[in-house]
């Protein structure tokens, strides 16, 4: 008698249960062999029989969301070609060989390092103790007066350490709620580094708008950080912590993002919206930097008068 | 002893004074109050009154002289509004616009029917003399107030005369005589503390005779007319400006223009900054005063107006310097008007070289919307490339020719001088 494997789908990990007896019942109540605690299994839901020849046949025995084989609702079926999938209330699970080949082991990203990264403790305290100095920095350089070291740190812990705690107690009740667990070291390991590449970009940003005199490096940084980056980290994120497939994960960090793609989206809309807007404050360039890189030439005044008698007024607002 | 006697003489001969003063304005008044009006711009659907001032007979007893805007709202909205007078004895009659003088706030209004006796015009008595005041404060009844005259004002283009006196609203329009009885001027506006503005009779002079040369037409677009002639004066202003050379003042390493016309004034604005900040600051803000009343939704026109703001700081690095730097890159247009009178700004950005040093500019430009050739202007001009100092020029000028606008421009930025 061939040994068959019944391949449950959970979420996470699968689980696997062994088919070796001639009889196998599987459903809620706890006389079953395989206990299936879902609300939409019945307590007595599906029979696995198999007779002396080695025929096998399953039977339903659900009334309410009666067992489907290969997407079909059947009182019974004669087991042939394997694999076959069933369907039990909400729960897929599909019945195989032994032998049946598996797929290919997928290599860990960087050689197994980001796993290391994000499992390891000392990385998210150390990334964390970045995140601090850097925010530190921040505020130093847009301090324009004599300041003490401790206004410096109560500064950097309520306005960053703060706030990143926070984010970090959110989104592991979030991970609770949706995967029943919760993985702090890759989470502060991720919004750590989230925070340093934002630190950085920004000023960058800033530094194009001016190159180019425009506010659209701005605009398209929003856009992407906010409705392409956000996403995908989470998304990476969902891979390789929650294990989700890509196109689950990709979903769900959609989901995840949305409220911050709706808040980028406004911004973004606000933005435009400022530029276009009627206001008493005309909305001129007002970046400046001190690397003072320009993509514009300088030119002299003659030619700037010459240039300006082509400045048409501005929009009459509807 | 002696003191108590030249106390009680000067108490006295104060009474005295105070008593021939009253004697004087008592007889101007009852020469008068037959000939001075209650303007009232009227609701045509209700017939009740929208806003009122004074006015006064003049030229040939068929016309009434007051402020253009005291009758404004007939430019704006001509179909809604119509002008009527009110007399002290309850007479009252249509009126019609026979000419308007922007520049200095005049009307004239034209009777079907006589009026009454006309107002002689003199000219401006020696400063120090008393003058008369008449009008319709606030909807209580012809009266008069008595000042000084304090001199033609020439940081108002000349267009007014001081007045140590009461004006207050419902009086604009009205006439101020001098001891004679004579019209010297027409009352304008208040800054309060019995400090008025009297505009000088020569202007209605000249108004009158134009109105006797080319008056208005019955079907002529006013918005035009108050355009046109809003550009020309502005015109002739600025032409003013630039035909003379500018004086200029020092802010720590640069030279810029001073006082650029005797309408202008300038003012240290430079604030105490706190011990604990690690730069400073400084600032010049200049203003012209003769700005020129439009209409009751764009208020005052006419501005001239630039700041001038040093930043220095020995104690901030690069980048801490140039974010506060750019912090205070900010400048609002002052007039607040809506999105239904004015268009939105179009700006534009340029880095000009200005006595070799660069400056990135910016200009920005908005219409208005019923005075088509009328703009606002804001230029500023950042300076760039240095270290730890920073300069803002600002310019502001509302109700302009955009065309007319950048020679000033220009020379501005031309006036300009680095001194390392």
């Amino acid at each position: 008698m061939d040994t068959l494997i019944l391949e449950i789908h959970t979420p996470g990990l699968h689980r696997y249960e062994v088919i070796d007896k001639p009889r196998i019942r599987i459903g809620r109540a706890f006389d079953n062999d395989i206990i299936l605690s879902e609300p939409t299994v019945a307590p007595y839901h599906l029979d696995i029989i198999r007779d002396d020849d080695g025929h096998i046949e399953l039977h339903n025995l659900a009334d309410v969301n009666p067992a489907r084989f290969n997407g079909q609702a059947k009182k019974s079926i004669s087991l042939g070609k394997l694999p076959i999938d069933i369907k039990l209330g909400r729960i897929e699970a599909r019945i195989v060989l032994p032998s049946q080949s598996v797929a290919d082991t997928k290599t860990l990203p960087g050689n197994g390092q980001s796993q290391h990264l994000f499992s390891h403790a000392f990385w998210g305290v150390l990334l964390i103790t970045v995140c601090l100095i850097v925010s530190a920095i921040d505020f130093h350089i847009h301090s324009f007066t004599n300041y003490k070291w401790d206004t410096l740190a109560k500064l950097v812990a309520r306005e960053t350490a703060l706030y990143l705690v926070g984010l970090i107690f959110f989104l592991a009740i979030l991970e609770r709620l949706i995967f029943n667990r919760s993985e702090i070291k890759p989470l502060v390991v991720v919004i750590s580094l989230s925070y340093l590449m934002f630190q950085l970009i920004t000023p960058l940003v800033a530094e194009l708008n001016y190159i180019f005199t425009s506010h659209l490096p701005e605009l398209l940084f929003d856009i992407t950080w906010y409705a392409i980056l956000m996403p995908f980290i989470a998304s990476l994120y969902l891979i390789h912590i929650y294990h989700q497939k890509r196109s689950n994960s990709a979903w769900l960090a959609m989901l995840l993002c949305s409220p911050l793609i709706i808040l980028s989206a406004i911004d973004v809309t606000q933005v435009l919206g400022y530029l276009d807007s009627f206001s008493a404050a005309a909305n001129y360039h007002r970046d400046l930097s001190a690397l003072n890189w320009q993509n514009d030439v300088t030119i002299s005044i003659v030619s700037f008068i010459e240039h300006a008698r082509l400045l048409s007024p501005g929009v009459v607002s509807d | 002893m002696r003191q108590i006697i030249t106390f009680f003489s000067l108490l006295v001969l104060g009474q005295l004074l105070q008593t021939a003063l009253a004697l004087e304005s008592k007889a101007i008044y009852k020469m008068h109050e037959d000939n001075v009006f209650q303007i009232r711009v009227l609701n045509r659907e209700t017939g009740k009154k929208s806003g009122i001032g004074s006015g006064f007979i003049v030229d040939n007893g068929l016309k009434v002289a007051t402020n253009f805007h005291v009758i404004s709202q007939i430019i704006t909205e001509p179909e809604r509004f119509t002008i009527s007078y009110l007399s002290k004895n309850g007479r009252s009659g249509p009126l019609k616009l026979l000419g308007l003088d922007i520049a200095h706030d005049l009307a004239l209004l034209g009777s079907e029917s006589p009026l009454g006796q006309a107002n002689k015009m003199s000219a401006l008595p020696p400063k120090g003399s008393t003058i008369f005041a008449m009008g319709n404060p606030l909807d209580l009844g012809l009266t008069i107030a008595v000042g000084t005259n304090g001199g033609i004002l020439n940081q108002t283009d000349d267009s007014r005369i001081l007045f140590s006196g009461s004006l207050n609203p419902g009086m604009s329009g009205g006439p101020t005589y001098n001891d004679d009885g004579e019209v010297i001027g027409i009352n304008v506006a208040t800054a309060r503390n019995a400090i008025s503005f009297i505009v000088p009779s020569h202007y209605l002079n000249r108004l009158i005779e134009r109105v006797k040369k080319t008056p208005l037409a019955a079907d002529q677009d006013l918005k035009i007319e108050v355009t046109q002639q809003l550009i020309q004066y502005e015109n002739n202003y600025l032409k003013g400006i630039l035909d003379q050379d500018w004086p200029k003042v020092q802010l720590r390493q640069v030279s810029l223009p001073g006082a650029i016309s005797p309408t202008v004034r300038c003012w240290d604005n430079s604030q105490k900054l706190a011990d604990k900040v690690l730069y400073k600051r400084y600032q010049i803000s200049c203003a012209n005063q003769n700005q020129v009343y439009l209409d009751s939704q764009n208020k005052f026109v006419g501005n001239l107006n630039y700041h001038y703001f040093w930043l220095e700081s020995d104690e901030l690095n690069a980048l801490q310097f140039y974010n506060l730097y750019q912090k205070l890159n900010e400048v609002k247009i002052g007039s607040r008007v809506s999105p239904d009178v004015i268009s939105n700004f179009n700006c534009k950005n340029w880095f000009v070289d200005a006595s070799q040093q660069t400056f990135k500019t910016s200009l920005c430009r908005r219409e208005y919307v019923e005075y088509e050739g009328l703009s606002d202007i804001l230029f500023t001009a950042a300076l760039t490339g240095h270290e730890n100092t920073g300069l803002f020029v600002r310019l502001t000028m509302t109700g302009i020719d955009y065309e007319a606008s950048l020679p000033l421009i220009q020379k501005f930025m031309e006036s300009i001088e680095w001194t390392p």
